[in-house]
């Protein structure tokens, strides 16, 4: 008993870290409508923060202080105003989709402006982690634990009272159901929207402060990991109740104080799973909760009065412009085609190739998130366990490395297609949040296992031979040949599903579901088609890429990759095959380009910060900004010829009236 | 047989009785005007017979089918079709769009494979039977218009035209005219008589007394959940229940 006791205690403390990102999350659901993705990372721009000023020597109250009541409100104040401001509140897309720009662009602009160095985590805020406070029941209980549970108590308690009994919350919650009738009532929801994402950053920052000192070193990672297992807590409470997600995070955490206590020691169980209970419990909470399927849906009794959204520009053409652009969009293409075979030096072919290789893991995002406009964030997984099959099977069966990769499509179709099942009934935020949890499943506990992800050195993919060519060689010039043709047949296909009664199909579900059901349309078959096909895509991507690379490592498929695919797929344009292929290229050639800046600026960070930025322009331009640009040269150019025709018919008039 | 047969069918929100005991039928070729008060149930009603709710008691038949235990989109593929009373259109879509999807989605052949095989495009049959129904609705102009630019007044009239384009056996138009200018409104009517004369049953949840009565044979009038009175138009408007619930004579 006693035993039981002193493995559960600790667990408290350890559930009171969830219960203080779980609270975050109810508190910023229920006063901005927003579930918000990008809590993890707010906390950690604080915990960086902090750790930096306590580094330069400001002093642990002076630096918390700074970092929790200064820094975060001001960061909560600038995400309300730039972002979710412009975005109305019935768009559950457009908000998710600019959280998960926020969770891509808050760590990136962090390491742009820290440099990409390791943060050894800092002090404790409170106490200290070595002094004993107190001892319950024989078990000690240091400064940190202590500082973590009275603070989670005082914060729910606060908060719940908050939201329940104040005028403010009140405001808060009549802002979220339907911003309008508040101002009718003549409160400003802008300023208690504002209010409400202070606050909650704050929320955001204390967390990542308190939490800083209990990893080794301050990263997203740990805030992601955190965040998931949060939501797991805040899904038991229906994103309802700060108490129940409280209480639920605790119990979660006695719960993982027991099994790691009575697991054995060293084991597959006491490594990954363990760490692994609240996403699987999240899982099984979004498949069995039916008010957690519902998440985001907005039911403002206002929203009829909402203008229609800007429908998407459709001009009527001008022939003369039709037939030139029929020439010159080939032209260009066979051009850089022509170009990239002979003159462009070779370090620029790798990378153009690349880029090619992840358009094809880009296009399974169009398929998902363009055609079926669910957004799925375990895309990079697909493309993992595509190359990894496809790395398998070429290094240790010795299978020619373009079946291997074939097969790899398949495996990650399979693995689509398991994952899609359970999912059958989720769309919207529930979709999303369970392919994230499936992406850090694979991350923690699929991928480190070497009969599937390699050994720890990395996994050869060998480039491919095809009879007697090599494509071996190195020039990457034949590779890109390979790549090419595969993307133009996968494109032809993708083009295919969305041009058809499939891409048609999807469209009428996700503008209007009841309709749709209402024309005799069901889109459950072809969701877990679709789905099953866009990982077996992204499977495929995986493997060329791999063999372009010739090794991998888990490192190059992770959660956050499938996060910045998604971002930078809707970024440039989820709707079109040409948006997969000029965000996969364009996305190779900036990062390349980002190279050539300053040693401590990262690269790759700088081009996800601007791709998440782009992601906030999705309320406007749903289609993406090249799409858009696209669309709007081409109204720009029509207007041209036709001023020009008529000026010249005017001409031909005033000679024959002469 | 009935084509429609709503057999005391009741619907309960919490503590509010929305629907109870609701029964009446329509026929082949008959336009059946489902009328009352603001609140009555008539809605739900239209949400019970179309499957989007479940009710808490009673049955639904089509064609002598029991539709019980079918999901809203199966009922639609057997043959009834409806309008919304908040519209339920496709904004990005064009008019045109909205009509031949809606033959893709009653066929059931959105299948991936067939589009993979390139045979996913609509067929000259399905745009010539969308074509000539747009002509019926006098949408011909706004074919290629996406909705989103359209005027309430037309929306629902592309909605009625979505829901003609699969030639149904029953059609559920909740409040069609609302938001119609009087010239649409007049087409509405002329639309609706004809293709009652045509064969088709139409259930219409109206207020404009005059479309009841230019279209409608018969009317079913609800108060508070229940059936008051089910009786040709001119009887059932003069029946003194109907004055005193709807037109709030003597109440």
């Amino acid at each position: 008993m006693s035993q039981a006791l002193s493995y559960a205690l600790p667990g408290i403390p350890y559930g009171c870290t969830f219960a203080l990102v779980a609270i975050g999350l109810v508190l910023s659901y229920q006063s901005t409508g927003v579930f918000n993705f990008a809590f993890g990372a707010q906390a950690y721009v604080a915990a960086m923060a902090y750790s930096v000023m306590v580094r330069h020597g400001l002093g642990r109250g002076l630096s918390g202080v700074l970092a929790i009541v200064v820094l975060s409100p001001l960061l909560g104040l600038g995400i309300d105003r730039l972002v979710f401001s412009r975005i109305s509140p019935g768009n559950v897309a457009a908000k998710t989709i600019a959280a998960l720009g926020l969770m891509v662009g808050l760590p990136a602009a962090v390491t742009i402006a820290l440099g990409p160095v390791q943060e050894a985590s800092p002090p404790s805020l409170l106490f200290d982690v070595n002094t004993v406070v107190l001892r319950v029941a024989g078990t000690p209980v240091d400064g940190v634990q202590l500082a973590t549970v009275v603070l989670t108590l005082l914060v729910v308690v606060g908060l719940s009272a908050m939201m329940r009994f104040s005028l403010l919350g009140l405001e808060m919650r009549a802002a979220v159901e339907s911003p309008r009738l508040l101002r009718l009532q003549g409160v400003s929801s802008r300023r208690v929207t504002s209010v409400a994402w202070i606050v909650s950053s704050s929320l955001a920052g204390l967390a990542g402060v308190l939490l800083a000192p209990r990893y080794a070193t301050v990263s997203i990672d740990n805030y992601t990991v955190l965040l998931v297992a949060a939501i797991a807590a805040a899904a038991i409470a229906s994103l309802d109740s700060m108490g129940i997600a409280a209480l639920a995070s605790i119990a979660m955490g006695v719960m993982m104080g027991l099994a790691t206590g009575y697991a054995p020691a060293g084991s597959v169980w006491s490594t990954g799973l363990l760490a692994a209970i609240p996403f699987f419990l999240l899982l099984i909470l979004l498949a069995v909760n039916p008010k957690l399927r519902r998440l985001g849906q907005s039911a403002d009794p206002l929203a009829g009065v909402d203008p229609p959204g800007v429908p998407i520009l459709a001009p009527p053409r001008s022939p003369v412009l039709d037939r030139s652009l029929r020439i010159v969009g080939p032209g260009v293409l066979l051009l850089g085609i022509v170009s990239v075979l002979t003159w462009v030096p070779s370090s620029w072919v790798f990378v153009v190739t690349a880029g090619l290789g992840l358009s094809l893991i880009f296009l399974s995002i169009t398929m998902i998130t363009g055609a079926a406009g669910q957004v799925s964030l375990c895309q990079a997984t697909f493309a993992g366990v595509g190359a990894f099959t496809a790395g398998q099977l070429a290094t240790n069966s010795g299978v020619p490395v373009v079946v291997a990769a074939v097969a790899g499509g398949l495996v990650a179709a399979g693995a689509g297609l398991v994952a899609a099942l359970p999912a059958l009934r989720l769309r919207g935020l529930a979709l999303s949040l369970s392919t994230l949890t499936l992406a850090l499943l694979a991350d923690a506990i699929a991928f480190p296992t070497a009969w599937i992800g390699g050994p720890p050195s990395g996994l050869t993919v060998p480039r491919p031979t095809l009879g007697p060519i090599s494509f071996a060689t190195d020039s990457t010039r034949p590779f890109f040949v390979l790549v090419l043709a595969i993307v133009v047949i996968v494109g032809f296909f993708v083009r295919r599903l969305l041009r058809g009664a499939t891409g048609r199909g999807l469209d009428a579900w996700r503008q209007s579901p009841l309709a749709s059901a209402g024309l005799g349309y069901s889109p459950n078959r072809t969701k877990v088609v679709i789905f099953a096909l866009s990982a077996g895509v992204a499977g495929l991507g995986g493997g060329l890429w791999g063999s372009l690379l010739q090794v991998v490592s888990p490192a190059d498929f992770t959660y956050a990759d499938s996060l910045l695919f998604v971002v930078i797929v809707i970024t440039v344009g989820a709707r079109s095959v040409a948006g997969a292929v000029e965000a996969g290229i364009g996305f190779a050639l900036l990062t390349h380009l980002a190279g050539y800046l300053p040693n401590r600026i990262s690269p790759s960070s700088i081009v996800a910060l601007a791709f998440s930025i782009g992601a906030f322009t999705y309320a406007a331009h749903p289609e993406g900004i090249v799409e858009q640009l696209r669309r709007h040269a081409t109204v720009l150019a029509d207007s041209g010829v036709r001023r020009m025709g008529s000026a010249s018919l005017e001409v031909i008039a005033g000679r024959s009236k002469r | 047989m009935s084509r429609l047969e709503v057999r005391s069918l009741s619907k309960r929100f919490g503590g509010l009785l929305a629907v109870d005991g609701v029964s009446f039928s329509v026929e082949v070729g008959e336009c059946v005007g489902l009328i009352g008060p603001n609140g009555a149930g008539k809605t739900t009603v239209f949400s019970l017979i179309a499957g989007e709710r479940e009710p808490t008691g009673g049955s639904v038949v089509l064609e002598g089918r029991s539709l019980d235990r079918l999901a809203a989109f199966r009922r639609a593929r057997l043959g009834l079709a409806r309008t919304y009373q908040r519209l339920e259109v496709f904004p990005d879509m064009t008019v045109l769009d909205h009509l031949l999807v809606a033959q893709l989605a009653h066929r059931g052949s959105t299948g991936v494979i067939r589009d993979l095989l390139g045979r996913g495009r609509p067929t000259q049959t399905e745009i010539g039977r969308a074509t000539d129904v747009l002509d019926q609705v006098g949408l011909a102009d706004e074919a290629d218009r996406v909705v989103a630019s359209l005027s309430l007044g037309t929306c629902r009239l592309v909605e009625l035209a979505r829901a003609l384009v699969t030639s149904p056996s029953l059609l559920l138009a909740d409040e069609p005219s609302s938001g119609l200018d009087a010239e649409e409104s007049a087409r509405l009517g002329e639309v609706l008589v004809r293709q009652r004369e045509a064969g088709l049953a139409i259930v219409v949840v109206e207020h404009d007394l005059d479309v009841v009565a230019q279209v409608c044979d018969r009317a079913v009038v609800m108060d508070l959940g229940r059936v008051i009175a089910d009786a040709p138009v001119a009887e059932a408007l003069a029946d003194p229940a109907v004055r005193s619930a709807y037109l709030g004579v003597g109440r």
